[in-house]
């Protein structure tokens, strides 16, 4: 009776989706068990949307079936949230590694936030452009956000690098995780849209990692979590930006002599 | 095509991602270690005497007068060999200077976008210059003078921000500490 709707999904659908809810509740029980939302206010309350969604999925499919108008919609917009949030999550990420250090995150947070709004004009641009078509639609809007997700966190991990500020240990796991999915996600959608029937998309790995690639981010967050977050780091001592003022055009000076040399070695 | 070059990217945004956050975990490049003055100024431009003596055209010429001919071009190789240990070295030079730049920006309240950019720019612009210098070497077609340019510049830039980092530590003493360990 509890499943009569639900019976055009396929066992193995239905286990995976089971496996979903069951990781995602550990996920989310140990999150609230280490006080992630102290650190990771936006981080936990997608976890908690994620456990939200999965009820009004159910619901829905209960109530107007699988394969309803209705089911569409309240699962792409469940989908729009979730992306969106997933989005927040990525920019906390970066502040929560970055902002310790003032400098670097007061030039960087304009380049960030720019470019997802790049990235989300982009997306409402391409959706824009097949408004005959809604699963077209749906879906270009869904790689829109997905690569803003993925852009937005290869950028901010790129400059961590660049300037040797090291993520801790379960910031680095769960920003992997939210850029496997994301990826993953990118992929699938593509196929889904241009390829859907080629090949590739019965290759065992490739199936897999569709299907079971948000098992492998909750997992990955499960590793995240697996024991209580690292007190806080005391900010480091900051200069006191006389040096940067002073130092800076000398550095600057003697790089740029520094190519000027091996270029005139070079001819 | 058009799948497999779509597969590739998303492989590489994969790889760039792992690598990012995985790869090299153990180098010990944070900002608080970066700050060793001492191991990013340059050294290796303070060899350059031994090198230029190396390099003197009037020891080729003899050895090549004096000496049996598979002698003088083993002589030859580790000649070779020690110029292109020393260009190496050149390069490490130049990448302290370029974490001493970023650090310096990592732990500053408030650092100049635009001079950022331009750091980027630089490095850059050196690895491929020095890519460049490497096949020019490799080429047997290295001329002294530049690298004799090469090496004055860096040591005057050591001495310079020696001297810099020297005036400012004194009226700032918890940053001296840091910045000398």
């Amino acid at each position: 009776m509890l499943y009569s709707r639900l019976v055009h999904l396929s066992s193995s659908a239905l286990a995976t989706w089971c496996l979903a809810i069951f990781l995602e509740v550990i996920v989310f029980v140990l999150a609230l068990r280490w006080k992630a939302a102290k650190e990771l206010p936006f981080f936990v309350a997608y976890l908690g949307l994620l456990l939200v969604n999965e009820a009004i999925l159910f619901g829905t499919y209960e109530i107007a079936g699988f394969y309803s108008r209705t089911s569409l919609y309240v699962y792409w917009t469940m989908q729009a949230l979730c992306i969106s949030l997933r989005a927040i999550v990525v920019y906390e990420i970066c502040r929560r590694i970055l902002s310790p250090f003032a400098g670097i995150w007061r030039a960087l947070k304009p380049l960030l936030i720019g470019l997802a709004a790049l990235l989300l004009g982009l997306a409402v641009l391409s959706s824009r452009g097949r408004p005959y078509h809604l699963t077209n639609a749906i879906l270009s809007a869904q790689r829109g956000l997905e690569l803003m997700v993925a852009a937005l966190l290869i950028a901010g991990l790129a400059f961590c690098r660049y300037y040797g500020v090291r993520p801790e240990r379960h910031l680095a796991w769960i920003a992997l995780g939210l850029g496997l999915y994301s990826i993953a996600q990118i992929g699938d959608n593509l196929f889904l849209q241009n390829w859907s029937g080629h090949w590739l998309t019965h290759f065992a790995i490739w199936d897999a990692l569709r299907h079971y690639s948000f098992d492998i981010t909750l997992l990955m967050w499960m590793w995240a979590l697996k024991e209580p977050l690292p007190a806080e780091q005391p900010a480091p001592a900051l200069l006191s930006g006389n040096e940067y003022q002073t130092l800076s055009p000398v550095i600057t000076l003697r790089l740029r002599e520094l190519n000027a040399r091996l270029l005139e070695m070079w001819k | 095509m058009t799948i497999a070059l779509i597969f590739l990217i998303l492989a590489g945004l994969l790889l760039a991602l792992f690598w990012l956050l995985l790869g090299n975990r153990a180098r010990k490049d944070s900002v608080q270690a970066a700050l060793e003055i001492q191991r990013l100024l340059p050294v290796h431009c303070n060899h350059f005497p031994q090198v230029q003596h190396v390099l003197k055209t009037g020891d080729q010429i003899f050895i090549e007068q004096r000496l049996p001919k598979n002698i003088a071009r083993k002589w030859r190789s580790e000649r070779r060999e020690v110029v292109q240990l020393y260009i190496r070295g050149l390069r490490q030079d130049f990448r302290g200077l370029e974490q001493l730049a970023r650090s310096l920006a990592a732990l500053s309240p408030k650092i100049n976008r635009k001079q950022e950019w331009e750091w980027v720019w630089l490095g850059v612009q050196f690895r491929l210059l020095y890519a460049f210098t490497q096949l020019q070497f490799a080429a047997h077609n290295l001329p002294l003078d530049g690298l004799t340019h090469l090496t004055e510049m860096l040591m005057g830039l050591r001495m310079m921000l020696e001297m810099t980092i020297n005036e400012m530590s004194e009226p700032f003493p918890e940053t001296q500490t840091t910045l000398a360990s």
